[in-house]
């Protein structure tokens, strides 16, 4: 496969500047086309990039950008995988507040949803929510899809999704012992989680 | 009672070459011709029978074979006043012989253009705006979650504007600077205005909130917003069309003039503010509260295009200047 080529001018673009033709480039991120005139402009303030399409591409025009310094916060994708702390835990499913998205912290409040049916692989219709999760435990989740209006769907239906991080009742932070629980180191006591599988 | 007394009654009729200070002659007199003829009572055995009555009676007046009453002769003489006043204002000098306006502009000149972007910082763009001694503060958030779901859109971004004035933003100190009918109509034109600017399409089911606030006013304040509100959007990296610009023109003392000021703005001639896609020729804003032959209208229009266009190159430099900066502390 061959890569495509990237070509970063030093020019600068504002809202509003001509990029080309429609018949020569394609509009790309921070570009629109004005059917009225057939023009490429810029929509962003921020440097030119000119990307030429891969070879075998149908399409042969170079795709114009402009790229912006405007650093927008992280929003969850389906596919995404995000840590999430646990809000509230019900019969039926449990809800979270996702913090970040992959590496990055997302800058505005996201809800999401931990159904029964998502929890783990195995025996989906055994599971018992208040022995996988607890309110204020971390947790690392799958983005689902994009859910109902309120939150997105997340599923720690994986050996390295579940639980990262909990407090014992004693208000220690516990270790996990195996798939299933993690005990207290002040106590010794154990308590039931969906434990993630952490390194290797 | 009579419906109303004809302004001819108490002025006489108005020769037209008469000076502004003739025209109160006739109004003292008559005026006094008022007291002279004050009438008795209509129906005397009527006011006898109530004081109430006499009251009512005392207050009427007989001009000219008519009666009127006390209020009424109050309103027309303030009226009359008022008048008299738009008049002496209309005859005011606005611009000099030497082709020279009040603050010392040229009629075509526009006032100093001062933009400062990045103010706020909690806001995701912001931008102070200043022409000549208007002010004007800018912040946009978004786009972000619609907070009012009832209002959510599914194929555009929704855009919520707020315009208000600081009460120490005019001379005499306001005492409620926000939610009033004036206010209320700026945030609804600034709103149109970036609406017809934004890509709202691109961001559906999405708000974003523009707030703006004047901290100095000195006449041409919704053409300072619109040119804040524009920076901060382009500060914010929101995608636009192209910048909005306005910019705002008059007529008086058969001169067209560009960007007025408080004074020239309270003359009450014709005030032509316009809002425009400079890059696109396009026109997204046109307001003017007078009458204006039509000829004259287009000249005005095109110089206050023409101020508009002036200030979108100045918002250019500006933007780029601000990208170059943070590229160089982001050691691009």
């Amino acid at each position: 496969m061959q890569e495509t080529v990237v070509q970063e001018s030093e020019e600068l673009a504002t809202p509003g500047d001509v990029l080309g033709r429609a018949a020569e480039v394609k509009p790309g991120r921070g570009a629109y086309l004005a059917p009225h005139s057939n023009l490429v402009y810029a929509s962003l303030t921020g440097r030119v990039r000119t990307v030429s399409p891969p070879p075998d591409a149908p399409d042969q025009r170079p795709t114009v950008e402009v790229i912006g310094h405007k650093a927008h916060g992280a929003v969850p994708e389906p596919g995404s995988v995000v840590i999430a702390r646990v809000t509230k835990v019900l019969n039926r499913m449990a809800s979270a507040d996702i913090l970040c998205v992959g590496p990055k912290s997302v800058r505005e409040k996201f809800t999401g949803i931990i159904r029964q049916q998502d929890v783990r692989a195995t025996e989906i219709d055994k599971v018992d929510m208040h022995l996988s999760f607890r309110p204020g435990d971390i947790v690392r989740a799958l983005v689902l899809s994009l859910g109902d209006a309120r939150a997105y769907y997340l599923s720690t239906a994986k050996n390295e999704l579940g639980v990262l991080s909990a407090e014992s009742a004693a208000g220690a932070t516990m270790v996990p012992v195996s798939w299933t629980e993690m005990q207290c180191p002040l106590t010794g006591q154990t308590e039931k989680r969906k434990v993630a599988k952490v390194g290797s | 009672m009579p419906n109303a007394i004809k302004k001819k009654d108490i002025f006489g009729e108005k020769p037209a070459d008469k000076p502004a200070s003739a025209w109160f002659f006739p109004f003292f007199t008559s005026l006094a011709k008022c007291r002279a003829t004050r009438a008795a009572p209509l129906d005397e055995r009527q006011s006898k029978r109530s004081g109430q009555l006499l009251i009512s009676g005392l207050n009427s007046w007989r001009v000219n074979h008519q009666d009127i009453s006390l209020p009424l002769v109050v309103k027309t003489v303030t009226e009359a006043v008022f008048l008299r006043i738009l008049v002496l204002l209309q005859e005011m000098e606005y611009v000099s012989p030497e082709g020279l306006r009040i603050d010392g502009r040229r009629p075509m000149e526009m006032r100093k253009l001062q933009a400062e972007i990045g103010v706020v910082a909690k806001a995701d763009g912001s931008a102070v705006f200043e022409m000549g001694n208007t002010k004007v503060i800018a912040a946009v958030y978004g786009p972000r979650e619609v907070q009012n779901r009832s209002q959510q859109l599914n194929d555009q971004a929704l855009v919520r504007c707020e315009y208000s004035m600081a009460n120490f933003s005019t001379g005499d100190r306001m005492r409620k600077p926000k939610g009033d009918r004036r206010s209320t109509e700026i945030s609804l034109v600034i709103r149109q205005t970036m609406e017809a600017c934004i890509l709202t399409q691109l961001m559906p089911r999405s708000q974003i909130d523009i707030y703006v606030q004047v901290l100095q006013a000195d006449g041409g304040t919704r053409s300072a917003c619109i040119n804040a509100a524009t920076l901060a959007l382009a500060d914010a990296g929101i995608p636009m069309r192209d910048f909005v610009t306005s910019c705002s023109a008059g007529y008086l003392n058969s001169t067209p003039l560009l960007d007025l000021n408080y004074v020239e703005d309270s003359a009450g001639g014709p005030d032509v503010t316009i809002g425009i896609l400079p890059k696109l020729d396009k026109v997204t804003l046109l307001q003017m509260d007078a009458k204006l032959p039509l000829d004259i209208f287009e000249n005005v229009m095109q110089l206050a295009a023409e101020g508009c266009k002036a200030i979108a190159e100045y918002i250019r430099e500006v933007l780029s200047e601000n990208t170059k900066q943070l590229e160089f502390r982001r050691g691009v």
